[in-house]
């Protein structure tokens, strides 16, 4: 089991949700996740900014054009300073996501090569869709399913997420 | 609130912050052009600023928001059935689609059935709606490239579906008649009647364009082997639709992703290799084909029954605590749509996918090194919906 995939911690979403597999990685993952992901064939559907109570989250929504599939990657970053490496190097499509989800709640994205406001004219104090403190939902209560961490456990979509990983990609400071 | 305005490293530079911005990175003795927000082939609000080197593109660099509307604050402060007049508004030429995304991530959140005949009616409506989206796109993009004739009779046929589809939506353009269980009027044998005669005029209409404007070696100069799309580019930006499409890939979330009652027609999914705006040109033609096949199995197919879930919630209602992704074929691509439920009266989260935003973003790849001339050429090949990608 590579390194990285002993740091995922996975879960099954309801088959309501319309998302097979969700995969929850502390914010300095996301690039090797996203690297993985699209090794494996995977592009980038959207990102989404939701605020909870025990941080801000953030969800990668990724499909595939060979099967009808959709795998949910879930970050939670504190509410005080939000940060989360850049995909910008990996998928150069979540450069402008990236800076929609920054003017929504304030995330910074490090390393992204253009930080300006991509939707609104300036960076609003509060950021508009930043919920109040006694407004925010508990994530237990959104994602209430258990979460195991590491290998596949059996399923084969995660089998494939966590198998075979090749050459992670390189964090955004070793680039030339 | 309080309003904090952005740094401007570039005091002295002309332009505003984002000329100024864009222009420290700048070669010497290029000129800084905008082109945009008003231009005709930008259709309304895109702001492109360009670095030329004489005609040609040295980088790129579009300015959104000039339409932002902030539809997704909107979705929190709303009851879920009012947000359908959202819909109608975030992309005016294919809003039936948006509908369908949005009836579609609450339906499947709270479990509501959607009664077989409603589905076929959305299946009608949805591709009618995608055909007049395809057919304003044509007349447009010949007019981006100076053909000012064809739009006129691109108009002649859109006139005729919004007239057939004024009657079960009540409008002509921003459309919001979809509701969480089915759709707010039936059809009616009148409908069906004009339906089958759009369906049976439509193939000599469409030789008749393909005559006046496909075969035109004029045109063929100006989009073959221009703006091309491979497929690596295609998924590290997650273009979807016509632009994938035109790209050598048969990917439609009608055929990938089913919804409602599409897996039940037989319909090819039309796709070109060439990856240049000639391609994306095409895989639309074939796909105003493609809709009139649906249109016509659904209209023979058409079951009796309810067009709406007599036990669908309506009017303020509270959905059950959970998330949903729901996503749909627009005519410009993967539309989705992200919801998070508290519990309550009001979405937690609503969170937009536009396919637009993601079609535009590859631009700046893609014009590196092309004409001026050629970047209205590939502009228009996105078939951009400005207020899409604003939302």
């Amino acid at each position: 089991m590579s390194v990285l995939t002993s740091r995922l911690r996975l879960a099954l979403p309801p088959n309501t949700s319309g998302q097979d597999i969700a995969l929850a990685a502390s914010s300095q993952d996301v690039p090797s996740v996203a690297g993985r992901l699209l090794r494996k064939g995977w592009f980038l559907e959207d990102i989404c900014g939701l605020d909870m109570a025990e941080g801000l989250a953030l969800l990668y929504h990724f499909a595939r054009w060979d099967r009808p599939t959709r795998v949910v990657l879930r970050v939670l970053l504190p509410h005080g300073g939000p940060e989360c490496p850049t995909i910008e190097h990996i998928y150069p499509g979540a450069s402008w996501l990236e800076r929609e989800t920054s003017d929504f709640f304030g995330i910074a994205f490090t390393g992204a090569s253009n930080t300006t406001p991509l939707l609104l004219a300036e960076k609003l104090d509060p950021p508009p869709l930043s919920r109040k403190p006694g407004h925010r939902m508990s994530t237990h209560r959104l994602w209430p399913l258990a979460q195991w961490v590491g290998g596949a456990n059996g399923n084969p979509l995660a089998e494939d997420l966590v198998g075979d990983p090749g050459v992670e990609a390189p964090a955004p400071k070793d680039r030339p | 609130m309080n309003f904090i305005p952005a740094a401007n490293p570039c005091s002295g530079l002309e332009g505003d912050f984002y000329a100024q911005r864009f222009a420290l990175e700048a070669h010497e003795d290029s000129l800084i052009l905008n082109m945009g927000p008003q231009h005709p082939s930008t259709h309304g609000v895109l702001r492109v600023i360009l670095e030329m080197d004489g005609e040609y593109i040295l980088r790129c660099e579009p300015v959104l928001g000039y339409i932002h509307r902030m539809h997704e604050a909107m979705g929190q402060n709303r009851a879920y059935v009012q947000y359908f007049a959202n819909m109608g508004r975030v992309d005016y030429l294919h809003a039936l689609a948006w509908n369908w995304a949005w009836a579609g991530a609450v339906e499947r959140l709270a479990g509501i059935e959607v009664p077989a005949r409603a589905q076929f009616i959305r299946v009608i409506c949805t591709e009618l709606n995608r055909i007049n989206s395809h057919l304003l796109w044509w007349g447009a993009y010949l007019l981006d490239l100076g053909a000012v004739t064809p739009i006129m009779y691109a108009f002649e046929d859109r006139e005729r579906i919004m007239d057939i589809l004024q009657e079960p939506t009540g409008s002509r353009l921003t459309y919001s008649s979809f509701r969480f269980g089915g759709v707010v009027a039936d059809i009616s044998s009148d409908f069906v009647r004009r339906a089958r005669a759009l369906i049976a005029r439509m193939p000599e209409r469409l030789a008749m364009y393909h005559e006046l404007v496909t075969g035109n070696a004029i045109l063929r100069g100006r989009l073959e082997d221009v703006g091309v799309v491979d497929q690596a580019m295609a998924r590290r930006y997650g273009a979807t639709g016509p632009v994938l499409r035109g790209s050598g890939v048969a990917y439609d979330v009608r055929r990938a992703e089913p919804y409602g009652v599409y897996d039940q027609f037989d319909f090819a999914i039309p796709v070109q290799d060439a990856g240049d705006s000639m391609a994306r040109y095409q895989v639309r033609m074939d796909e105003i084909e493609t809709s009139l096949a649906i249109i016509g199995q659904a209209l023979d197919g058409l079951p009796e029954g309810h067009f709406m879930n007599p036990d669908a919630p309506r009017g303020k209602w509270t959905p059950p605590v959970g998330e949903s992704y729901f996503a749909v074929e627009g005519a410009r691509g993967k539309i989705g749509i992200y919801l998070a439920s508290d519990g309550s009266d009001t979405p937690y989260r609503v969170k937009l996918r536009s396919p637009s935003l993601s079609n535009l973003s590859l631009f700046p790849e893609l014009a590196k090194g092309t004409l001026l001339s050629d970047a209205v050429a590939i502009l228009g090949s996105l078939d951009l919906v400005i207020p899409e990608i604003d939302r």
